[in-house]
């Protein structure tokens, strides 16, 4: 390569992954998979804008001549990203899912399949030509298999957005696109294998190959990448030894294949389908491989296939209907297949309609599909660029039409009709520092001391930052079980204590925002985070502490750790407020949950602690509390409550206080403020705000049946 | 057996049928004949000054052509309505060229009309 082309090769991989990285954060702001805005860059730096445009200038950018590294490096690019599909495909979806995601898939294959190749009969008088590859077997072949396809990662994204992956409706499509995208290579490799029939020995001999190259990968590459796992765990990490052993098994398995004659992608994805799965070794080998393809090599690709399609061959008006008629009868085969599929399986004609909406998408894997369909000369340019069309409208529409079907108001009005049996908790968690307390906190909430099963439940939230790993994401379809430190160390807390939890985990742009839509549309009781201390400002409950525990639609709970275990002494400051009630009702759960003591300290200035004030005090506590806790009752009188709890916090493991202004931390005013209390106690704190539009309790056992309050025991 | 399995059966029997039937009607149909590739021109008058080379992209049916080098290209757009008449234009000069593919499809002869007119004839230069 000479200097002159070095340097262009740069420039253009400049340009191609600035404008990809800048039009796909734009899709992605207003709602669309950002891999239709990577796709429409591409096909903006082709002959269809750039060079429609500018042509000398887009001449120069992208020559003859240059092209034909573009196309090295995309081709090594989507050999990699193959490779990491393969890698996410998890066999145990398809084997857990039965006779219902295997029922929906295959419709949502055939159908489209008949479709697109009965297409072909029209299409192939009309837009293809005599050559050798374009037998009328192989088009109709192809543009069945082409129309079939469903992009398995976009529609993880989607789903995991929508927060719709755990949702049975989730689950099923991600199974469906799991079973399509295995159908949809082996019947790629079919039509490869097709168009290159050179005669029946040759063919046979494919064949043979194909089945000896599956079953070795199988027999022997299986259980050698198994070996390589267990040298990671010896080795503690992913060595670049090992690394560069798994390379070269999948580049060499792209070789393999591209020699059979069944083209190399199908190598690369085998390969990474015979990874194991669900393990650190596989998300090290995801980690390292995909920031590479999809930051540098994937956007390649992208400007490679745009500066292949030409958009303005679709010249009269023709052609356009035809464009319009593949669209339609690609979204007729795919939307209507998937959804007739499910319907039969018992779904309703909604929850099918979005199986169908989701199923439409095909993003990236149609473009690699149709850049096959072009190499091997199947189609032709027209159709090219109609298909690429198609693509780039089925994958936009999914979101809109998913919308349209699934709405949020509905999904949220569905979670809120639910009958809510036990109480919940929401444990945002980010900070492994954190995690192990919270999940401490949580699980004595739900505890129960006497042995019995806790009757409650935890949403563990983990929200990830969405635009460093979307265009692929890594196991989307298993996004919940996408592990942080945090997250790890939270779960194995609650396991510990035998408290039943569930994690929910999605890309977020906006993280208090999204606590708070979680919150409501799980229909928690309490969100209980841990304290982080704000990028601006000194306030403990300010920034995103501060945005939750305002918009929040239920309790709040702020912890403060300082040293947590096991609480058997806890302080609740009480001064009448409906924070300080809330207060008292998750001592009263940690104390049934721990057998730990409670003391309820009553401080008031002595000119207002009248006596009937203190005696209303403690029936509140008389009733929040049952019979059998260990509470005592005391009354304070002193001018600085504050100063108060500070004293009588040091003698206690746990102090649980509302956010009311005799604490300090709330201002009638100004919201929280400078929060001496939380800032200077010197036991874990938990600090609680209760939602003003709940109604306040009559009894801590709201949510489960308690026993009757009756008077406390103990006194002061 | 479940109804669901009856309707999975029927379902691909059907899709068995209709390959098959798509199959077997597409064997009939014949896609347009292959004009796609460079063609050098000759004319049969020396004064019309046309450009000697002429590169036929080709979607089916349907034809973009340049006339002339890369430096100073005419763009020309048509059809190959019939099996072997190709019909082309441009605008800028105005220019129709009207021809007859041979049997084998490396020769043809026509005229072209417009800025210039003239018989002509073209013979399909192998790929570079």
């Amino acid at each position: 390569m000479s200097e002159h082309l070095l340097l262009l090769l740069f420039v253009q991989i400049c340009v191609i992954v600035a404008l990809s990285r800048v039009i796909g954060f734009l899709f992605l702001r207003i709602g669309q998979p950002k891999v239709v805005g990577e796709m429409l860059a591409g096909i903006m730096l082709g002959p269809s804008l750039l060079g429609w445009l500018a042509p000398h200038f887009a001449a120069a950018l992208f020559p003859a001549a240059g092209i034909g590294y573009l196309s090295f490096l995309s081709q090594l690019g989507v050999i990699c990203y193959l490779f990491l599909v393969g890698l996410e495909l998890n066999p145990k979806l398809l084997r857990d899912r039965g006779h219902a995601a295997v029922m929906i898939s295959h419709m949502s294959i055939v159908a489209p399949f008949l479709l697109g190749a009965a297409l072909a009969l029209y299409l192939f008088p009309r837009l293809f030509q005599q050559t050798p590859a374009m037998s009328f077997r192989a088009v109709a072949l192809f543009m069945g298999a082409a129309m079939s396809i469903t992009a398995f990662p976009v529609l993880a994204r989607i789903l995991t957005e929508k927060n719709l992956h755990k949702t049975n409706i989730g689950a099923i499509a991600i199974t469906c696109a799991a079973i399509d995208d295995v159908t949809a290579w082996c019947m790629l490799a079919f039509v490869v294998a097709l168009a290159r029939f050179q005669g029946i020995h040759s063919a046979l001999m494919t064949a043979v190959l194909a089945v000896l190259y599956v079953l070795a990968m199988f027999f022997i590459v299986r259980p050698f990448a198994r070996r390589l796992e267990s040298l990671r765990e010896r080795q503690g990490r992913l060595s670049q030894g090992v690394m560069a052993i798994i390379l070269l098994l999948a580049l060499a398995s792209a070789c393999v294949t591209e020699w059979i004659g069944i083209h190399a992608l199908f190598g690369a994805f085998l390969m990474g389908a015979m990874m194991p799965k669900g393990t650190q070794f596989v998300r090290e080998i995801s980690e390292k491989i995909e920031d590479y393809t999809v930051i540098l090599l994937l956007p390649i690709f992208f400007a490679y296939s745009g500066l292949r399609t030409q958009i303005g061959l679709l010249n009269t008006p023709g052609l356009w209907l035809d464009a319009g008629l593949i669209t339609l009868v690609a979204c007729l085969g795919k939307f209507g297949g998937s959804s007739v599929g499910a319907r039969v399986c018992g779904l309703s004609w909604r929850d099918a309609g979005a199986i169908g909406a989701l199923m439409n998408t095909r993003g990236l894997m149609e473009l690699v599909i149709l850049n096959i369909g072009k190499d091997l000369g199947v189609i032709s340019e027209a159709v090219f660029a109609m298909m690429i069309l198609m693509a780039l409208i089925t994958t936009s529409l999914t979101q809109p039409v998913l919308n349209l079907i699934y709405p949020t108001r509905l999904i949220l009005a569905q979670m809120a009709r639910r009958k809510k049996e036990t109480f919940s908790i929401l444990v945002p968690v980010a900070a492994p520092q954190s995690a192990a307390a919270l999940a401490r906190v949580a699980g004595a909430m739900l505890g129960k001391s006497d042995g019995q099963p806790p009757r409650g439940s935890i949403l563990a939230l983990h929200l990830l930052r969405p635009v460093e790993h979307d265009a692929f994401q890594s196991a989307a379809g298993e996004a919940s079980t996408i592990q942080n430190e945090a997250i790890e160390l939270l779960q194995k807390q609650l396991e510990r204590q035998r408290v039943p939890f569930e994690t929910i985990s999605f890309p977020s742009v906006d993280v208090p925002h999204d606590i708070v839509a979680t919150a409501a549309s799980r229909d928690a009781d309490l969100v209980l985070m841990g304290f982080h201390k704000p990028v601006f400002g000194r306030a403990l409950l300010g920034g995103k502490v501060h945005r939750i525990m305002s918009d929040c639609p239920c309790d709040v709970g702020v912890f403060v750790d300082r040293g947590f275990e096991t609480p058997s002494k806890i302080l609740v400051p009480y001064g009448g407020g409906q924070h300080d009630r809330l207060a008292l009702e998750l001592a009263s759960r940690i104390a049934r949950g721990t057998g730990a003591s409670v003391t309820v300290l009553y401080v008031a200035p002595p000119s207002t602690a009248s006596a009937a004030r203190a005696q209303a005090a403690r029936e509140i506590v008389n009733q929040v509390f049952p019979s059998t806790a260990a509470v005592q009752f005391q009354t304070v009188e002193d001018a600085s409550p504050v100063a108060v709890v500070l004293r009588e916090a040091a003698r206690f493991d746990l102090v649980i206080i509302g956010v009311s202004e005799e604490w300090g931390l709330e201002s009638r005013l100004f919201g929280w403020r400078p929060e001496r209390i939380a800032r200077d106690c010197p036991t874990s704190m938990l600090i609680v705000r209760k939602d003003d539009t709940r109604p306040v309790e009559s009894s801590e056992g709201s949510h489960d049946t308690l026993a009757q309050p009756e008077p406390v025991a103990a006194g002061a | 057996m479940r109804k669901t399995q009856v309707i999975y059966l029927v379902t691909m029997l059907m899709f068995a049928a209709g390959m098959w039937a798509v199959l077997r009607i597409g064997s009939e149909l014949r896609a347009a004949r292959n004009v796609a590739g460079e063609w050098q021109l000759n004319t049969a008058s020396q004064a019309t000054n046309l450009p000697e080379r002429l590169t036929i992209q080709q979607s089916g049916r349907f034809l973009t052509g340049v006339l002339g080098d890369p430096s100073a290209p005419i763009s020309m757009r048509g059809e190959l309505p019939q099996g072997s008449t190709i019909l082309l234009a441009a605008s800028h000069p105005q220019l129709s060229l009207t021809a007859t593919l041979n049997e084998a499809g490396d020769k043809f002869v026509g005229r072209v009309d417009g800025a210039v007119s003239s018989e002509l004839s073209g013979t399909r230069l192998p790929a570079r």
